[in-house]
């Protein structure tokens, strides 16, 4: 089976700490099917998309305002 | 407390707090505007998360979940997708344009959009009527999921549930208007949460964790775990983009960017709708997780109502109905609201010439409102055969006939009004003639649809006259951006 392999899963667990912590037995090792893990990493990068087009999109206009 | 009683406990105060909600809202209505759009005054949470809540409806969380139990993991694309393509960048690429434009035009519908955008009476009445047409039928689909619903929780007669919940939204709908669909769409999106996140919790204790799941389901059919696995590409691409970019032509979600209280509100309103939209890939997992649990059913669509009896108490199982009802609930509601708006407002008042007076306006859509959803709910009692086969295509035909020419029309000043009215004839003929065809190499009708509806519209626009400059000003908001009566 195609996996994210050894040395990724080890860097993830230690730099999100996710692991053991929010409780490892329901969110699980990182031991996933690569097309399952890229699918919670889009949902994660569409989040951080969506808070990043927040901070740092400029409107000033009023709604009226031309484009 | 038996099971029955506590289902019958917690749905019988919810369903009375959505009642609630709907007399509470009816006070605020003095315009057309405020009861189809709210006045444009409604804030970015509960834009946000009633456009979750319409997005995502009972059909789909149980679709989802025999999805998930029928194909396995690769289908948390389709959630995933839908997170990026269908919250995301619909709120980034679509929102801030769509709600200057439609407040430039002063318009409240998608149709009245089209119609002031391009100049064309046609064009208004063309989508006023598909949309009213095919948003009933997806009407009798949700209502008919709900019925299920009813049936195999609570083991009522199907009758009951499509009653029950299909009488108290038509009574808070014509009562309290837009403000109604959103209050109590924002509630039903933490029941919806709540009862997701339940159940996804109480499914992945039970089955060991999610790695001990793949392991499972790796050991039955490693089609299960690969992606696209057992499901091709050809069907988790189409069905991804229908459920996902075909929402970019939906109006009742659409709808929502035209009523947020200004642009800047967009910005909280994206991040709120992405997160809430992450609920989209639970379903699909816990399908996934019940095919690992509970293999061998002969209905995949029972997947979920049968996880649920297994892992949660009377209780847990209760909210998760109140959840899948809120999810129904809250499609159902909005889309009447827009084929009230559709048929009022476009076909009615512009479309036929009727002048009324904003009092008539908000009597006669209150009145279409209980119509749309009496014939819905008539419909949905014996549903034809068929309903499954024109639920299939109501969206791609919504789709494949306003997505291009409203995407054109909030970034094109160059599309024109015949260009606009051939695509959307040619993307509807398109998408229902292949839907019909039985949707030839597991492609859904929607793509046809919209590629010939793009063709369309470049290719004619080409040859026909451009809209004038004095409605590019208008709406592009160049010189005095006086507003229309759209």
């Amino acid at each position: 089976m195609d996996r994210v392999d050894d040395r990724t899963v080890h860097i993830l667990r230690f730099t999100a700490g996710i692991y053991g912590r929010v409780g490892g037995r329901i969110v699980g090792p990182f031991r996933l099917p690569w097309g399952t893990f890229a699918s919670f990493l889009v949902v994660a990068g569409s989040i951080l998309l969506a808070v990043l087009w927040a901070v740092l999109s400029h409107d000033n206009k009023p709604d009226g305002a031309s484009n | 407390m038996s099971p029955t009683a506590v289902h019958g406990l917690v749905l019988g105060v919810y369903l009375l707090l959505l009642a609630g909600i709907g007399v509470a809202t009816s006070r605020r209505l003095r315009s057309s505007e405020d009861f189809l759009l709210g006045g444009r005054r409604v804030g970015p949470w509960v834009t946000a998360l009633s456009y979750v809540a319409a997005y995502f409806s009972s059909v789909v969380i149980i679709g989802g979940g025999a999805f998930g139990y029928q194909y396995g993991m690769a289908t948390l694309w389709v959630g995933a997708i839908n997170v990026l393509v269908g919250c995301t960048l619909a709120w980034i690429v679509l929102g801030r344009r769509l709600r200057r434009f439609t407040a430039r035009l002063g318009t409240m519908t998608v149709p009245g959009f089209l119609g002031e955008r391009f100049g064309g009476r046609e064009v208004r009445i063309f989508s006023a009527v598909v949309i009213a047409l095919f948003l009933v039928v997806y009407n009798v689909s949700i209502l008919k999921g709900m019925g299920h619903v009813f049936e195999v929780l609570m083991g009522l007669p199907y009758w009951v549930g499509v009653l029950l919940s299909g009488a108290i939204i038509v009574l808070y709908v014509s009562l309290g208007g837009y403000m109604a669909v959103v209050w109590t769409g924002f509630f039903q999106a933490w029941v919806m949460g709540a009862g997701l996140i339940l159940l996804a919790v109480a499914a992945l204790r039970a089955a060991g964790g999610l790695s001990a799941v793949t392991a499972t389901l790796a050991a039955t059919d490693p089609g299960l775990v690969y992606t696209p696995g057992i499901w091709g590409w050809a069907g988790l691409i189409s069905y991804s983009m229908i459920v996902s970019f075909g929402v970019w032509g939906m109006p009742q979600l659409l709808v929502r960017f035209y009523s947020i209280r200004s642009v800047r509100q967009l910005r909280i309103g994206a991040v709120v709708a992405t997160i809430g939209g992450s609920l989209a890939l639970l379903p699909y997992m816990i399908g996934a997780v019940t095919r690992a649990m509970v293999p061998g059913l002969e209905n995949a669509d029972l997947a979920i109502p049968v996880l649920t009896k297994a892992v949660l108490s009377p209780w847990g199982s209760a909210i998760f109905l109140a959840g899948v009802i809120a999810a129904g609930m809250s499609t159902f509601a909005s889309v009447l609201i827009i084929t009230s708006g559709a048929v009022v407002r476009d076909f009615v008042q512009k479309g036929l010439g009727r002048q009324m007076s904003e009092r008539q306006s908000i009597r006669w859509s209150r009145v279409v409102s209980l119509l749309v959803g009496v014939i819905s709910l008539a419909i949905a009692l014996r549903p034809p055969a068929l309903v499954l086969v024109l639920t299939a295509f109501s969206w791609s035909a919504i789709a494949s006939t306003c997505l291009w020419p409203i995407l054109f029309g909030i970034f094109s000043r160059w599309a024109t009004r015949a260009g606009v009215f051939a695509s959307m004839i040619g993307g509807l003929a398109t998408a229902l003639v292949w839907i019909a065809l039985g949707s030839p190499f597991g492609v859904h009708g929607f793509l046809p649809g919209i590629g010939v509806s793009l063709v369309f519209l470049l290719v004619v626009s080409l040859i026909s006259r451009p809209v004038s400059s004095l409605l590019i000003d208008r709406a592009w908001g160049a010189g005095n951006a006086e507003s229309g009566s759209g």
